[in-house]
């Protein structure tokens, strides 16, 4: 960097998880069948309204380049529910992070094993940063990105699969950009506990990571050398365990790897901030906590 | 000078003398129903835990079941299960008995306690299965138009 930067503080929200790649609606969308049981012919003439809202309190570590490193106590909430119609609505949060945020959806068809929506999807959260040197400091922000896109689950016994892409963004920044994720999960029962290991990709086009990640004038006068973001991968795997204590709590555990793609990790701004204390390339994130299933 | 404080808070020693008879002869009269008669002329079955707690509906569950039973008059007695055609196990001229086992299953399980030459329940018990998420009835085959 041509120019020193004695004091940095940079902040950078950024929500860019898969829905599916929360550990609590990796394992919430299980449809998997057991062909002898009567429960399973049972709901073959269930509405496929309903839902739940899970409330969950517990320990969290996070560290990452978005933000200072978490380690403590942290609030995640999920749900879904949806409507007779077919529309739904499903959100995922944590209490110091922007996970998918809440999306709305629709669901317009089902076969056997295999679910298709209509969603809206929040294919990147907001960045905000404030920097400063010892002359002048510089900030923006950047708002997140909705967008409307078309999903399809796969189901079957113990897999899940998940394909979404989102060729419309709601964000007026830039021209649409292209969202788009793939994510396989598989579960293992040992006794009453359920193992997930899980693994996933999500794919930006360059309109959208160009709007996050480039360098404007006013951060290139400030001193960043120019840079032009291209389309980027980010990778993330992801094992948990769950175990039912009651009829609405449940014990939860999760491990998750979220390897940022190079040209979000090559700009500037994101070497400057996973250079500060507490900060990394990548994101790592660990969770121990109840949840209350309403 | 003196003060007069007045502290009020709820107790039983403000109630008059007759509502708590009443209370402690009603407190008799309810320990004296729950507490296990070993005369009692009504065979008993008893299970512990009564519930089985599954994380998704339709998955199979596993706890370790307790039941205890106990008749009026000795005798040769079998535990049945809906699980299964053949008993669990049998006693020979016992008026009670304790069973334990690891059950699996995926919906209720019923325990009944039959004379060994009878098809007649003497006693029944139901294990319910309970999860935490429903199951989602999205997989059918169906089109949607609003």
């Amino acid at each position: 960097m041509k120019m020193s930067i004695n004091q940095c503080l940079v902040n950078l929200l950024c929500g860019t998880a898969l829905l599916s790649a929360t550990p609590l609606l990796a394992i919430t969308d299980d449809n998997g069948s057991d062909s002898n049981s009567n429960a399973v012919i049972a709901t073959e003439t269930e509405s496929p309204s309903g839902g739940y809202l899970k409330i969950g309190y517990g320990y969290k570590s996070e560290v990452g380049p978005y933000e200072d490193e978490v380690q403590g106590g942290s609030l995640f909430v999920s749900g879904f529910h949806q409507l007779e119609s077919g529309f739904f609505i499903e959100a995922s949060y944590g209490a110091n992070e922007l996970e998918q945020g809440l999306n709305l959806g629709y669901n317009f068809y089902n076969s056997e094993h295999w679910n298709f929506d209509i969603l809206t999807v929040e294919a990147h959260g907001d960045i905000e940063y404030h920097i400063v040197n010892d002359v002048t400091s510089i900030k923006d922000k950047k708002d997140n990105s909705g967008m409307l896109g078309f999903r399809t689950t796969g189901i079957s016994e113990q897999t899940i699969v998940q394909f979404t892409i989102a060729p419309y963004s709601f964000n007026d920044e830039y021209d649409d950009g292209v969202y788009a994720s793939m994510w396989a999960a598989q579960t293992w029962q040992i006794k009453n506990w359920e193992l997930y290991a899980s693994a996933g990709i999500e794919y930006r086009s360059e309109n959208i990571l160009d709007y996050y990640y480039s360098t404007s004038e006013e951060l290139e006068d400030f001193g960043f050398p120019h840079y032009e973001a291209d389309d980027g991968y980010n990778v993330i795997g992801q094992v948990g365990a769950s175990y039912p204590v009651s009829e609405n709590v449940l014990f939860e555990t999760y491990f998750r790897y979220t390897d940022i793609a190079d040209s979000i990790s090559d700009s500037p701004i994101m070497q400057l901030a996973a250079q500060q204390p507490g900060r990394d390339d990548n994101i790592t994130e660990f969770g121990l906590l109840f949840s209350y299933v309403f | 000078m003196n003060f007069l404080i007045k502290k009020w808070y709820p107790s039983t020693t403000n109630l008059p003398f007759i509502l708590r008879m009443v209370m402690i002869i009603l407190g008799l009269i309810i320990s004296f129903n729950t507490k296990a008669d070993p005369n009692s002329t009504v065979p008993m079955i008893k299970l512990s835990p009564k519930q089985c707690i599954a994380l998704h509906q339709g998955k199979k569950c596993y706890v370790d079941i307790e039941l205890q039973w106990r008749t009026p008059d000795k005798g040769d007695y079998c535990l049945f299960s809906s699980q299964q055609r053949s008993p669990l196990t049998c006693w020979q001229q016992d008026d009670k008995g304790e069973f334990k086992k690891e059950i699996v299953a995926n919906q209720n399980v019923i325990f009944i306690l039959r004379a060994h030459d009878s098809n007649k329940p003497i006693a029944t018990v139901e294990l319910e299965m309970a999860w935490v998420y429903k199951k989602n009835s999205r997989s059918r085959s169906s089109w949607r138009i609003f």
